[in-house]
């Protein structure tokens, strides 16, 4: 998976927002959608205007840990798997605004696959909470199987 | 930062689906979970219901998504 497909995984389910404030317009959202669902091409400028937030923070991050390029593979993982909830934790900016629940929601979390749904979900748990997500990333996953969930998304598979 | 709208729940079918109102809209979705009732604040994605709104963080929530939507 190349870079800009593996950020919109994990990126996309915030697009609805920007879409709904006015911040990106119908096809810059279909645009989005499209890289992060079936990694067609998309330049790093417009994924980077499109998430700003997202970007200050990542390369900050890739100055932290001393990768140069901020768009290296290292950097965007260690940003979903551990900096951004660090930040979320942290009630940064916006999310000292947002009650616990959400903060939960827009964390990454390794989940459990707990049962396979209709409509392509999956239920899956962690925390002993259980949850829905969708299934389109990870059309593979059974159930037993470890996921990462960001949203109401599963986005890849855990070894 | 990103954020859902919330809908609430007004009328619960035998097959599992439900409409939630948007104020502007009522949109129909699938309810998997059993923690989900009747009156609840939901997030639904793909009209799917993905995660109930605690009753005691409702308030927070609504004032947020009100907030944001009026201009970040």
């Amino acid at each position: 998976m190349v870079p800009e497909e593996f950020f919109l995984r994990y990126a996309f389910p915030c697009a609805h927002v920007l879409l709904e404030t006015g911040v990106i317009n119908e096809k810059r959202y279909k645009e989005l959608e499209d890289c992060a669902k079936t990694g067609n091409f998309l330049s790093r400028k417009i994924i980077e205007e499109s998430f700003p937030a997202a970007f200050r923070r990542i390369k900050m991050l890739s100055h932290e840990i001393g990768v140069k390029d901020y768009w290296d593979m290292k950097v965007l993982r260690e940003y979903w798997y551990n900096y951004h909830n660090i930040i979320i934790d942290k009630q940064e900016g916006n999310y000292s605004k947002s009650p616990e629940f959400f903060r939960d929601f827009c964390k990454v979390h390794i989940a459990k696959v707990k049962e396979i749904l209709p409509e392509e979900f999956l239920l899956v748990e962690y925390d002993d909470k259980k949850r829905p997500v969708s299934r389109v990333y990870v059309p593979e996953a059974k159930v037993g199987d470890k996921v990462r969930i960001h949203h109401a998304y599963a986005i890849e598979m855990v070894d | 930062m990103c954020l859902a709208i919330p809908g609430k729940i007004i009328e619960i079918k035998e097959d599992g689906s439900c409409i939630v109102d948007y104020d502007v809209e009522k949109r129909e979705a699938r309810i998997f979970t059993d923690d989900i009732g009747l009156g609840d604040y939901v997030i639904v994605s793909n009209k799917i219901v993905v995660l109930k709104v605690p009753l005691n963080q409702v308030k927070d929530y609504l004032n947020m998504v009100n907030k944001y939507s009026n201009g970040p």
